[in-house]
């Protein structure tokens, strides 16, 4: 597992960080986390910038990031938007993808606040804005909620190197 | 008198059905607001507001307008300033938010998406999100907002118009 603080330079950082918090980026309701399973108080907002071969409009919002990790094969790349909650909700734990080997998952944390990524041995990494943490996608995790902001956001990645 | 108007199965449910499905569905377009009415709020919503000073404000929105065209074509109206739909998220306990945005001396109309223990509080009486049903008051009015407690979502489509 990889940690990279300040991953990005400030600048463009803050630029993607603006946009994808502000009021004019797209985001899609989503009724399920982890998997499809329906869970009650389980839900989410999320925004596919690439994902089956094919990329949306708003891929070059991502650009100077993917242009920064260099990946052999981006795979999807994705945002996810929590919403805040009363307490931290930790979702299951999970991959991003069952049927690939050697890839490698990546997040991009967009703020910083009190949700985290945590590993199934007990690892956790704490949201901080523009900390980049890159892991094999073997590697089961999951996400929480926050309770210091309205919203966590992250980028997830998923590519071969 | 009261202040308000309420009118239940506003529009024909296949036609209804339409809307609460896109609406509450993955594919709409929602946009973050870090506040409700004002900044700044402690509060947030998701918000899109297809129609703004009259104007489409996105031709890729055209199909939402289309959406809604039985909710308008039911309205009588001469002008209208703006369609928007909102989304709130399930909070603890209810928040309740003052919304006072709309061009005054005109009229505003909400038609609740999906049913919550959510809803609107106007002329000091809470009206719960009912599917299909619609509230039509005076924009110079003032109401609230209260966020759902027991639904992970509450949404609506809120037109102001002359």
């Amino acid at each position: 597992m990889k940690i990279t603080d300040n991953f990005l330079d400030k600048e463009t950082f803050k630029s993607i960080q603006d946009l994808m918090l502000g009021d004019s980026f797209d985001w899609y309701y989503a009724k399920a986390v982890t998997s499809d399973k329906l869970i009650r108080n389980e839900f989410q907002f999320i925004h596919v910038f690439y994902a089956k071969g094919e990329s949306r409009k708003s891929y070059c919002v991502i650009k100077p990031l993917i242009q920064k990790i260099n990946p052999f094969s981006l795979v999807r790349a994705k945002a996810n938007l929590l919403t805040i909650t009363p307490k931290i909700k930790q979702f299951d734990f999970h991959t991003d993808f069952d049927d690939k080997e050697n890839l490698t998952t990546a997040i991009l944390y967009l703020n910083t606040c009190n949700g985290y990524t945590v590993f199934k041995d007990g690892t956790k990494l704490e949201s901080v804005s523009n900390r980049f943490i890159e892991f094999d996608s073997t590697l089961e995790h999951t996400g929480t909620t926050c309770t210091d902001e309205n919203v966590r956001g992250i980028i997830n990645l998923n590519y071969f190197k | 008198m009261t202040k308000y108007n309420i009118i239940n199965n506003f529009i024909e449910p296949v036609l209804f059905s339409s809307i609460r499905d896109t609406l509450t569905g993955d594919t709409f377009f929602w946009f973050y607001n870090d506040f409700v009415n004002y900044r700044p709020c402690d509060g947030y919503k998701f918000t899109n507001e297809i129609i703004k000073d009259s104007n489409l404000t996105n031709t890729i929105f055209i199909n939402y307008l289309n959406m809604v065209k039985p909710v308008l074509e039911k309205i009588t109206h001469q002008k209208l300033h703006s369609v928007r739909f909102n989304l709130f998220t399930k909070t603890p306990e209810s928040q309740k938010y003052i919304i006072n945005h709309h061009k005054k001396n005109s009229k505003v109309a909400i038609l609740f998406a999906n049913n919550t223990n959510g809803g609107i509080e106007i002329d000091n009486t809470f009206i719960k999100s009912t599917e299909n049903q619609l509230v039509s008051f005076n924009s110079n009015t003032e109401y609230k907002i209260v966020t759902p407690t027991t639904n992970k979502i509450f949404t609506y489509t809120v037109i102001n118009y002359d």
